[in-house]
């Protein structure tokens, strides 16, 4: 039986070290996920619980149907887009701007701050990450869905395909598209 | 395959997600096309790019909000459930309350005016709640009983008003 399906089974059994075993290998990949799809850092620790809250309250009825990690990540993909639907019909539809404002304002304040050259270094990756973060967030959910847990969850497409609900061969085709849109967006970057 | 073919399997070759056979051919293929080898190189370097981006952590405190919380869902799920149950049970005691009020009092108010007809009517309704209060008025074979009681007296009523009425509740003479 799967590593992860037999923590779920003692979980269901009553034995709490198995959801903290769980935590241990999934809370920082899940927040990555969360974080990434959502483009907001903040919400995402929340999201995260909310996802791991659910995992633990379906866990007296949990029963085995698919791997575990395809049910998990079918979680927060969930999630991810019930809060991205709030946020977008609460007229906020998206919270990079502040972030790149606020890393900005950080930037700026290390760099005055201290002089170190590392300083500029820092502030050079976390610009690239937050360019990054635009150009993804700029793709349709699905495409975004597939290329973060192709690229940084690295899926394979069957379960890609399982954790959006779609085709093997949709997925080709989303990644597809998703790394044509990228490559325009992040044209002469590398 | 074509070129266009290989073309759009190179991302799938890249992401290990081709048939053997195709891999081979692929492989052969990146050798010989420039245009499919800088196609590869360019997806190669998109994906070492949007990799280059570093992780977040949970917060300090993750697990422990995270216990509180799901803690705080149990008792809430508890109260909820106690909650959805507080307004179900007060409209049934309300339409118990309301129907056996209408089936005590149904004999004064369909037994008209006469004097005789309305001291039987309250004699009635006495003897039919002193047989109710004899029994939990809970215990469902007692209700029952105190409803077939009050119903009798209606009839009886009715029939008292008028001496052509037919008894309608199970062919009781009611004293005739």
């Amino acid at each position: 039986m799967d590593e992860d399906i037999k923590l779920m089974m003692e979980l269901k059994a009553g034995d709490k070290t198995a959801f903290d075993r769980l935590l241990d290998k999934y809370e920082k990949p899940i927040i990555n996920y969360i974080y990434r799809f959502t483009g907001s850092k903040e919400d995402a620790k929340d999201l995260t619980q909310d996802t791991f809250i659910k995992v633990y309250n379906a866990a007296q009825g949990y029963n085995p149907s698919a791997k575990f990690t395809t049910w998990l990540y079918r979680i927060a993909s969930n999630i991810s887009i019930d809060y991205l639907r709030r946020r977008k019909a609460s007229g906020n539809p998206s919270s990079l701007d502040e972030e790149f404002d606020s890393e900005g304002g950080k930037f700026k304040e290390q760099f005055s701050d201290s002089g170190k050259s590392n300083a500029l270094e820092t502030a050079e990756k976390e610009e690239k990450g937050l360019e990054i973060e635009k150009a993804l967030q700029s793709l349709p959910e699905n495409q975004r869905a597939a290329i973060i847990l192709k690229i940084y969850e690295e899926r394979p497409y069957n379960e890609i395909a399982q954790i959006i609900g779609v085709s093997v061969a949709s997925v080709e085709s989303l990644l597809f598209r998703a790394r044509t849109a990228l490559r325009a967006k992040l044209k002469n970057r590398f | 395959m074509k070129h266009e073919e290989i073309k759009g399997k190179i991302a799938a070759f890249m992401d290990g997600e081709v048939k053997e056979e195709v891999k081979d051919e692929i492989v052969h293929h990146l050798a010989t096309c420039k245009s499919c080898s800088d196609e590869y190189e360019a997806l190669l370097g998109l994906d070492s790019y949007l990799k280059n981006t570093g992780d977040i952590n949970p917060p300090a405190f993750f697990r422990e909000t995270l216990e509180r919380r799901i803690k705080a869902g149990r008792e809430r799920k508890f109260e909820f459930s106690i909650l959805k149950l507080i307004p179900a049970t007060a409209v049934l005691a309300a339409f118990v309350l309301f129907a056996s009020a209408f089936i005590v009092v149904s004999p004064i108010l369909y037994a008209g005016d006469g004097q005789d007809t309305q001291k039987q009517a309250v004699e009635s309704i006495k003897s039919a709640v002193v047989t109710c209060m004899t029994a939990s008025v809970f215990a469902p074979a007692a209700y029952a009983a105190f409803c077939d009681k009050c119903g009798s007296n209606m009839c009886k009523c009715c029939m008292a008003k008028d001496p052509n009425h037919k008894c309608q509740c199970g062919g009781h003479n009611h004293g005739k």
